[in-house]
């Protein structure tokens, strides 16, 4: 049918203005939605990039490394700042495109999609690092945590770095000062390998392993921050 | 991504009232059954798909119409449209008025309103009330052939039938 007979049957089919639109729309109560419906939803608004990289991440530390002449644990290690870059760009995604302010005011809160997504990431991350670690020991023949510092720390400076950027920093310039602080994180790694090496086996990996977990408090109280500063823009 | 009616509850509630005002003819009562057609779905159905949801409205939305028609047995024809005290579908000037200006003359397009009114009471009123949700409320063809209770073939046959006697009455009215 053409668009003029289309907007002549609107016109015949008219209706009065209703008078009590806005007064029942208000009282209309929103369905409820279960946590993990609300998650899952959340599934759908992560880019498809960020799970690319992950996977390629996982395979080229898992098994393409094998045609490099360096150690597979450091190849992973050199990966994990790619890998942590896409929970740092994920969780200022609404500031980089000025859309916090629409979404502060949308069903969901801002606070809760930041928490559900960066929860999201985390796990993915998790599982990633949970997958790859037994992996890098078989091939490394070191210990479960010797692996686990080498790509855990780079990962965490990494995430670290980018959350407390992106808590200073708004805009895209964040992204792009995300990832040239997680291509010089990947090149330190490389290039320090033998001086990090010798650091986290001295005292039988105790270095390694305070470095971990005070990154670890560190990152977390960047998450803990940037939920936060969502819930009073 | 499924999406609920309530990204666009306000959109959805100006088409479930037109689609009450058509079947009641009476504002009052046509808006008081399109907030219980809402409260209704919100009672009983959980948030599914945009499809599902506004299935569900026009479902009850006409259940509600004919219990009204029931309680007060003034069930009404198309010919009490025109001259329906509440400015039912717009004056033929009201509709001239909101013409594109760049397409042609006030008063052709009030001719053109004219027939076109003139075509659309010619027609019986489940016709009528086919050519509202699917030009009108634009409703997927899956979702009618849902709330039809047939199937998306016979929508099609049956639309392109409405559409056909449609623009013949029109073409009698003189107008291509």
């Amino acid at each position: 049918m053409k668009q003029h007979l289309r907007q002549e049957l609107k016109n015949v089919f008219d209706a009065p203005q209703p008078l009590h639109k806005r007064a029942f729309l208000r009282t209309l109560e929103q369905p409820k939605i279960s946590i993990p419906a609300f998650i899952l939803t959340q599934f759908g608004y992560i880019r498809r990039w960020v799970w690319i990289v992950s996977a390629l991440v996982f395979v080229l530390s898992a098994t393409g490394a094998a045609g490099l002449s360096q150690d597979t644990v450091w190849v992973a290690s050199a990966l994990m700042p790619l890998l942590a870059l896409t929970v740092v760009s994920e969780s200022g995604r609404s500031q980089n495109y000025e859309m916090a302010e629409l979404e502060m005011a949308t069903r969901f809160s801002l606070r809760s999609v930041v928490l559900a997504r960066l929860g999201i990431l985390g796990m993915e991350n998790l599982i990633v690092l949970s997958l790859l670690l037994p992996v890098e020991t078989a091939r490394q023949g070191g210990t479960v945590v010797q692996a686990g510092v080498y790509v855990l720390v780079p990962y965490l400076m990494t995430t670290f770095s980018g959350l407390w950027i992106v808590r200073r920093i708004h805009g895209r310039e964040a992204v792009y000062i995300c990832a040239g602080t997680a291509v010089c994180i990947s090149f330190l790694t490389m290039a320090l390998q033998g001086s990090i090496a010798r650091y986290c086996q001295a005292g039988s990996g105790m270095w390694g392993i305070a470095a971990v977990l005070l990154l670890l408090t560190g990152t977390m109280r960047q998450c803990a921050g940037i939920v936060n500063k969502t819930a009073a823009v | 991504m499924p999406r609920d009616i309530f990204t666009d509850v306000e959109d959805q509630y100006d088409k479930i009232y037109r689609y009450c005002y058509f079947r009641l003819r009476d504002r009052q009562t046509a808006e008081d059954v399109t907030q219980g057609t809402f409260l209704r779905y919100l009672e009983n159905y959980e948030a599914g798909t945009a499809d599902q949801a506004l299935r569900c409205l026009y479902t009850i939305a006409r259940n509600l119409c004919v219990d009204e028609y029931r309680r007060c047995s003034r069930e009404q024809s198309w010919e009490t449209l025109c001259a329906s005290d509440d400015g039912a579908g717009g004056s033929p000037t009201e509709a001239a008025g909101r013409r594109d200006p760049a397409r042609d003359s006030p008063d052709e397009h009030l001719l053109t309103s004219l027939a076109v009114r003139a075509a659309v009471a010619a027609l019986a009123p489940d016709e009528q009330e086919l050519l509202l949700l699917r030009y009108v409320n634009e409703v997927p063809i899956l979702t009618l052939a849902q709330l039809m209770q047939v199937s998306r073939f016979a929508v099609y046959r049956r639309l392109n039938a409405v559409t056909k006697k449609f623009k013949e009455q029109l073409k009698q009215e003189g107008i291509e």
